[in-house]
């Protein structure tokens, strides 16, 4: 029964923290411009992160080792190198997203400065980091995330005409005014938010902490191949109540109170409320989380001491990454740049540096040195080699998507 | 992409793709915040979540008609098409800066004629928008 408990708290906790900032905006924006006519994106996009962790788990659970050891040792140290670079950015970029999405809700709940809360948010997730268990933290964020099921309701309750959102998920195509580049462009933002790698490397480095062995496998695959999924229809709800509200309307979300709007006029002011604790409470878990993941890839690439496991004094240096993301974040933040703008572009640069960390990890899952018999299986490498040829696609036409639709506009 | 090509050579073609675009981001911003403002209205939102988004689609109001006028219109035809999208433009700028500031004001009334104000200036707006691609 203590198992069963364990795995359900684990699923539920990967459902609640499958949703950030990424995904809160971006499903809702291309809910509001295509309806649901991207749909097929989440499902490909989640299937992905299932194949992506699932492999890092493994990898972490049979080797004991975290990820970027093992692509250092594996790979070498200049290709480490740039498999760290690549993906440490991305993480920062998220952070800073994430940070300012916290600092949103809290000026759309009080109506005070976003530049306000900003720093307080980056003080409260350094010192959760610092005072807070690894598994409380992971645990009560990606509980009070499932809050965001709220959305499921607030759709339910637009009595949305089902057959025609039906219609829109079973055409894949632009409409209106809307071009193919700019549903191109928005395809590859949705595969980001839903495959970003700091994802990936919180959850593998959690692996190392909570001393994950072959006998978790079961716990670790419940977790990603039950939780991600229900987590994805978390993102296509939102998408939906979009869809229902703005698309007729010809508004076009840009804010996080659009994001919000729907529950409001479902639900009234019991589902704002509840939308803005589950908002709350995905991006601040996602803040701790990406703020984690920076100090982790570094600390583990460079062979530093690193973790909750151990107290801060003995891992200095990982603290001292994660403070220095912190007040970049901040300073970041302080240009007044707009931090849906910062998410909208987080995610586009998550898909461009995804096969660079995806790419490695494929690498290490087939290599029977590190994981014995429990190396990718046929059928795995079969699908797992079809995404690493998706992502190239999708990091190849990033950049010229992003000019030509002058970033999805 | 065709259009697109053709918007890039012809002024006047040029200009009304710009003011379609302008007038479709606007109507989306006007939509939002009379949304906003109607939910307010109907009690199922607080007044600072409320004003907080008005004042959010304000901000983005904004920034499309100053995109919008720094356009430079070369022909007679595209001064034309300038000066009846920088007009809706401008109304639909200044009606939403009445609605935040009753909101702010609580000032109910003047909210619910800036609420059908907002309507009839987005619907002008989706006109315009519909003028190009």
């Amino acid at each position: 029964v203590k198992k069963l408990l364990g795995v359900t708290l684990g699923i539920l906790t990967a459902i609640g923290g499958f949703v950030d900032i990424g995904d809160l905006v971006t499903n809702a924006l291309v809910g509001s411009r295509f309806g649901l006519r991207l749909a097929w994106i989440v499902v490909l996009g989640v299937i992905g992160i299932c194949v992506y962790a699932e492999m890092s788990g493994r990898v972490v659970a049979i080797s004991g080792r975290p990820v970027f050891d093992l692509i250092r040792e594996r790979l070498g140290r200049r290709t480490g190198l740039f498999a760290l670079i690549a993906s440490f950015l991305v993480t920062l970029l998220t952070l800073i997203a994430e940070i300012g999405g916290v600092a949103l809700a809290f000026e759309l709940a009080s109506g005070v400065n976003y530049l306000l809360w900003m720093p307080l948010a980056a003080f409260a997730v350094w010192l959760v980091i610092w005072r807070v268990k690894f598994s409380s933290l992971e645990t009560v964020f990606g509980l009070l995330g499932l809050l965001l099921i709220v959305f499921a309701v607030a759709l339910w309750k637009l009595s949305p005409d089902w057959g025609q959102l039906l219609n829109q998920a079973t055409n894949p195509h632009p409409t209106g005014h809307e071009s193919w580049a700019t549903y191109a462009y928005y395809a590859i933002a949705l595969f980001g938010a839903a495959m970003t790698p700091y994802e990936v490397f919180f959850f593998s480095s959690g692996g190392v902490e909570e001393k994950w062995t072959s006998k978790d496998l079961v716990t670790t695959r419940s977790n990603v191949f039950i939780g991600f999924p229900l987590g994805g229809l978390l993102s296509l709800s939102i998408a939906a109540c979009a869809a229902v509200l703005y698309l007729p309307a010809g508004i076009k979300v840009d804010t996080l109170g659009q994001v919000t709007l729907p529950t409001a006029v479902a639900l009234g002011k019991v589902g704002l409320a509840i939308v803005l604790i589950g908002v709350f409470a995905a991006t601040f878990g996602a803040a701790l989380e990406t703020a984690l993941s920076c100090g982790y890839t570094i600390g583990q690439y460079f062979g530093w001491q690193w973790g909750k496991f151990v107290r801060p004094r003995e891992a200095s240096r990982f603290h001292v990454v994660m403070m220095i993301c912190l007040a970049l974040s901040i300073l970041t933040l302080l240009t007044a740049v707009d931090p849906v703008k910062v998410t909208e572009y987080s995610v586009v640069f998550a898909a461009m540096a995804l096969p660079l960390t995806y790419l490695p990890i494929l690498i290490i899952a087939n290599d029977p040195d590190y994981m014995g018999d429990h190396k990718n299986g046929a059928v795995l490498n079969f699908v797992a080699l079809i995404y690493l040829g998706l992502l190239l696609v999708a990091s190849i036409a990033a950049i010229p998507l992003m000019i030509i639709t002058r970033a999805g506009q | 992409m065709f259009v697109g090509a053709a918007g890039c050579g012809d002024p006047d073609q040029r200009m009304l793709s710009e003011g379609a675009r302008a007038a479709r981001d606007a109507a989306s911003e006007i939509s939002t915040a009379r949304l906003a403002a109607q939910s307010l209205l109907d009690h199922k939102l607080w007044s600072r979540p409320a004003g907080q988004m008005v004042s959010d689609a304000e901000k983005s109001l904004g920034k499309v008609v100053s995109k919008f006028d720094e356009l430079q219109p070369e022909t007679e035809q595209s001064r034309k098409t300038y000066d009846q999208i920088s007009g809706a433009l401008s109304d639909a700028e200044d009606n939403v800066t009445e609605l935040r500031i009753a909101l702010g004001n609580n000032d109910l009334s003047t909210v619910t004629k800036q609420v059908d104000q907002l309507r009839q200036t987005g619907e002008q707006l989706h006109r315009l928008g519909e003028l190009a691609k």
